[in-house]
């Protein structure tokens, strides 16, 4: 099958998990025997998209030039429309984009779409989080559309205001997205689709309604990055280590909570100390160190040198890569019981599930971990294997894909 | 600029850090290098070697609306008294910074290594942001009518 890919924001090296899931499945289709193509918009405008390194990419790729003022709604549509009818592709895979997605599923409506949905854009104008004032938002775009529409131009105020935005709002801008006729174009893109591939059951529930052809994808790792280190005992007087890996400094990811669980612990242990990847010194107490970004390289070494990792995410995140990570190394991980983190870790099997913002529940699971050094390094082995079986990217296509694209003309 | 000795290269958040310096350090191999980066970045090993100096700004993402860091960095940088002050991107905050640093050029180097001069003064950089603030805040205020005039019916699903 001739499986042409569509993406706006594609770089590579990757900026974000999206594209690294993006370069993984088509990595993976091609070994699946498929011709592959990805065609990708770029901007020397727009740091967001589209910066390849050169001969980077292990599959064809067609980059699609724009410059801030060529890019709008039209003018992708037509260049897309070209790029891809060229090729004469079997189906389209369309990959990330924002508020361009319906325009997108227009333009190449004469083929079987799979829309890949990395976040909540189609319910989440504002952001994509769905994810309001400290709380997960209960509203959704596609049965409150004017609420949604009003938080949406609220959200990006800041960036209009100052005549100067992302990636998000040029688009939000481009698509004409806060035009009634935006929504009516969201709701039949959804429904145009051949397929809507989401990663989590939540996702699902929100767009089933307009689309019943859905399947749920996780994300993965590349397993053989990951080196397997069998949690080992501690000497005597070290401290065991606890680490929150990942944006750490954005408040949806749960910092807040862990702090709160940290002097919880502190009250009645001191044999403990809590890494957070982020750069603010000023957060730094007896029992919680500050460690700064890492880098890729160095991350794998801090997983390596960990007892335990903890994912408090407060919004409903789509997938949770950093768990998979961790556990890819063998580390047990406690996570809040959220969209896909509730997913990947199996309740007593391979960490432990916690409400989120309960950091009481929080406290008393890292307390167990740290008490119980053959429960941990069991949890951290059996996360190995799950990492190895259910989240390694060759496994995952495999699995997925021919029942996906097996669906085709049917 | 055969005589640009001090160069000062200034951190935002990007994907392009290391291609900025590369950038710099090819356009002026003997000058060098500052860079000015938030607290806690990670420095990338690959560019220490062309770096002479590293400074940790205490502001973790640069806000314009955190004044006295602002101007404390602002004061710092002009005391080192580059020659040339680089950033990653052109946007009116960073043309004023340019502007107000006190280096003798400015440049901003674009995210696939095109290099291009910024003007130093500071009028114009004032003018601009101004200028876009104006637009922006009309093309705010027209969108916030529309959404509040052209109400969307919700779709059965």
């Amino acid at each position: 099958m001739r499986i042409a890919f569509v993406d706006l924001l594609f770089s590579w090296p990757p900026h974000g998990g999206g594209c690294a899931d993006v370069y993984y499945t088509v990595l993976g289709l091609q070994r699946l025997g498929h011709e592959v193509h990805l065609f990708y918009a770029s901007s020397a405008d727009r740091w967001e998209r589209g910066h390849v390194e050169s001969g980077s990419l292990p599959f064809p790729s067609t980059r699609l030039d724009f410059t801030a003022r060529s890019f709008t709604a039209l003018h992708v549509q037509e260049r897309f429309r070209s790029a891809v009818s060229a090729w004469t592709p079997d189906v389209v895979f369309l990959a990330e984009a924002f508020f361009l997605r319906p325009h997108l599923v227009e333009a190449l409506e004469r083929y079987p779409i799979f829309s890949r949905y990395y976040a909540y854009d189609a319910s989440c104008p504002r952001d994509f989080r769905r994810y309001l004032n400290d709380a997960r938002c209960p509203l959704d775009y596609l049965k409150t559309p004017n609420q949604c529409r009003r938080c949406a131009l609220n959200g990006q105020k800041r960036e209009i205001m100052n005549w100067q935005w992302s990636a998000w709002t040029e688009e939000f801008l481009t698509a004409r997205a806060f035009l009634p006729g935006y929504y009516d174009r969201l709701i039949r893109s959804l429904a145009k689709s051949h397929t809507l591939i989401v990663y989590n059951e939540v996702q699902a529930e929100l767009w089933r309604p307009y689309n019943s052809q859905i399947h749920i994808v996780p994300g993965g790792v590349d397993i053989s990055e990951f080196t397997h280190l069998p949690l080992q005992p501690k000497e005597s007087n070290a401290r065991k280590t606890i680490l929150m890996a990942g944006r750490a400094e954005d408040p949806v990811k749960g910092l807040s909570t862990l702090q709160r669980a940290t002097a919880r612990l502190a009250q009645t242990r001191s044999d403990f100390e809590v890494w957070v990847t982020v750069p603010d010194h000023r957060l730094n107490t007896e029992h919680l160190k500050a460690v700064g970004w890492q880098d890729h390289a160095h991350m794998m070494r801090l997983y390596e040198g960990v007892d335990i990792c903890v994912v408090p995410s407060l919004w409903e995140e789509p997938f949770g890569i950093v768990a998979v990570e961790a556990m890819a190394v063998g580390r047990p991980v406690v996570a809040s019981r959220v969209g896909g983190l509730q997913m990947i870790v199996r309740e007593g099997e391979t960490g432990l599930l916690f409400e989120p913002d309960d950091d009481e529940m929080l406290a008393q699971h890292l307390s167990t971990l740290l008490d119980d050094f053959d429960l941990g390094r069991r949890m951290g082995d059996a996360g190995r294997k799950r990492a190895e079986t259910e989240y390694d990217w060759q496994r995952i296509i495999e699995r997925h894909y021919p029942v996906i694209l097996g669906g085709v003309g049917k | 600029m055969s005589d640009v000795r001090q160069i000062c290269v200034f951190y935002s958040q990007g994907p392009h850090f290391e291609r900025t310096v590369r950038c710099i350090k090819e356009r002026h191999p003997s000058a060098a290098v500052t860079t000015i980066v938030p607290k806690g970045y990670p420095f990338p090993e690959t560019l220490r070697s062309d770096v002479q100096e590293i400074i940790e700004t205490k502001l973790i993402h640069y806000s314009i609306q955190d004044v006295g860091s602002s101007l404390r960095l602002v004061r710092n940088i002009r005391r080192a008294r580059f020659d040339l002050f680089v950033t990653m991107f052109d946007s009116p905050q960073l043309r004023l910074l340019a502007a107000l640093t006190g280096a003798r050029a400015a440049a901003w180097v674009r995210v696939d290594g095109g290099y291009f001069e910024i003007p130093t003064s500071f009028l114009a950089a004032l003018f601009c942001a101004v200028f876009r603030g104006l637009v922006g805040r009309a093309t705010y205020a027209l969108l916030w009518v529309i959404i509040r005039c052209l109400p969307v019916r919700a779709a059965k699903s």
